[in-house]
């Protein structure tokens, strides 16, 4: 095999771990994350020249995962995410986990994020989840850096009402 | 300064510039409801991290790393890295395909060109070394015509013939297809020849061949690799004799 071709392929397989916890954080639902992702990998595959070098792998996988995403919420129509059996997606999800509950933190997170709007989720997904700096993630989504921030803030105060109680999340 | 919750939010992630970030310290000082609020965004971002952080530690399935090894590779891509590794890696080395057109136009379509004339040029990429090998008729074009009785009217016809600094004869070549003409270079590697410069040519541009030029890609390579001058025609055919093997610097 071309060595440059399979440098490429170990440098996508190594993004695999961030590339599946980024899908599970938008799709809410493990089967769904993994076809997300095995997605992302075949058009990524096939659309490596579109990649410019020099440019973040990372960067570019992500926003491959999250246009498909975003596509296949269009194209099936689909308003509501279905989040899986909270125990059944915590037990899958956190096999590794030390105790119970880590579990029904996860779980809970995964429900919390389901209930945000699209653009907010994909964010707070990036930002919270994955630790991307504001400017990483608005290369992810072709977007201003203000808009991630604002995105992010809305979204946050919805995710500390949901975790802490209402008077915790707003500044009053 | 108007402390808005993205304004916290950005402070409380180290978003903001080491000013702003001062100017927010200040209006902290005598608000105990915004640093609670600063500190509760610090700690759902560290709950929210964590609580995703055990799916990177899962093994990833087996299916999908086997989509990663297996799965085609983008042709384009492999074409280009191919042609990197040809003319160095350093962009400002980087010999592009050449077609007479604007540069933006060029590099928009370049890569598309050359793909669409390579199956019937005789070009293909090895897919071990990464090079661009002659096959069909350019190989035997390279191996056997002489560029001092190249035939006008053929398809392929060599330009010049040399050898080069590090002893391997190359010759420059041109192929005619209906709408375009490939320029190009190759040299003698092995058993095989490998394509060193490429340019692809459109049709209505054939003042360069009639001025007996070359496309500035292959013009590049050849001053780039030339020892010395061009071979005459007697060395020329007496280096095809012994079938194109070096010898020596």
């Amino acid at each position: 095999m071309d060595p440059s071709t399979e440098s490429i392929r170990t440098d996508i397989a190594a993004l695999l771990p961030r590339l599946r916890r980024f899908a599970l954080s938008l799709t809410a639902n493990r089967a769904d994350a993994d076809d997300l992702v095995q997605d992302t990998v075949e058009r990524a595959l096939r659309h490596l020249h579109q990649w410019q070098r020099g440019t973040k792998l990372d960067s570019w996988m992500f926003r491959i995962t999250q246009n498909l995403w975003i596509d296949q919420k269009r194209a099936r129509r689909v308003r509501e995410i279905v989040v899986d059996d909270p125990e059944a997606a915590a037990a899958a999800a956190v096999d590794g986990a030390r105790d119970a509950e880590s579990k029904l933190v996860f779980a809970d997170m995964v429900r919390a994020f389901a209930e945000l709007p699209e653009d907010q989720r994909v964010v707070t997904a990036l930002v919270l989840v994955d630790g991307m700096s504001y400017r990483e993630a608005a290369d992810v989504l072709n977007v201003p850096i203000g808009t991630v921030t604002s995105r992010l803030a809305r979204a946050r105060v919805a995710l500390a009402a949901r975790v802490y109680g209402e008077e915790g999340a707003k500044i009053v | 300064m108007d402390m808005s919750e993205a304004l916290l939010i950005a402070y409380a992630d180290g978003e903001l510039s080491g000013e702003e970030s001062r100017r927010v310290e200040a209006a902290l000082e005598s608000r105990p409801d915004l640093r609670a609020f600063v500190e509760r965004q610090r700690a759902l971002q560290r709950a929210v991290e964590s609580a995703f952080r055990p799916i990177l530690a899962e093994g990833v399935p087996e299916t999908l790393r086997n989509t990663v090894f297996t799965k085609p590779i983008s042709h384009r891509w492999r074409w280009s890295r191919a042609l990197d590794r040809l003319t160095g890696k350093s962009p400002s080395r980087r010999i592009l395909l050449w077609s007479g057109v604007p540069a933006a136009v060029a590099l928009a379509c370049g890569l598309v060109l050359g793909v669409a004339i390579v199956p019937q040029s005789g070009i293909r990429v090895d897919s071990v070394t990464g090079q661009m090998i002659a096959q069909g008729a350019l190989k035997s074009a390279l191996q056997t015509e002489l560029a001092s009785a190249s035939i006008p009217s053929r398809d392929i016809r060599i330009g010049i013939s040399f050898k080069a600094k590090d002893g391997r004869y190359c010759r420059t070549f041109e192929n005619s297809g209906a709408n375009a003409a490939l320029s190009g270079l190759a040299c003698r590697t092995g058993n095989a020849w490998s394509i060193v410069a490429l340019a692809g040519v459109p049709r209505e541009r054939s003042e360069y061949r009639m001025a007996g030029g070359m496309p500035e890609p292959v013009r590049a390579a050849v001053s780039q690799l030339i020892a010395g001058e061009a071979l005459d025609g007697a060395t020329e055919r007496a280096a095809r004799d012994r079938g194109w093997n070096s010898t020596g610097k």
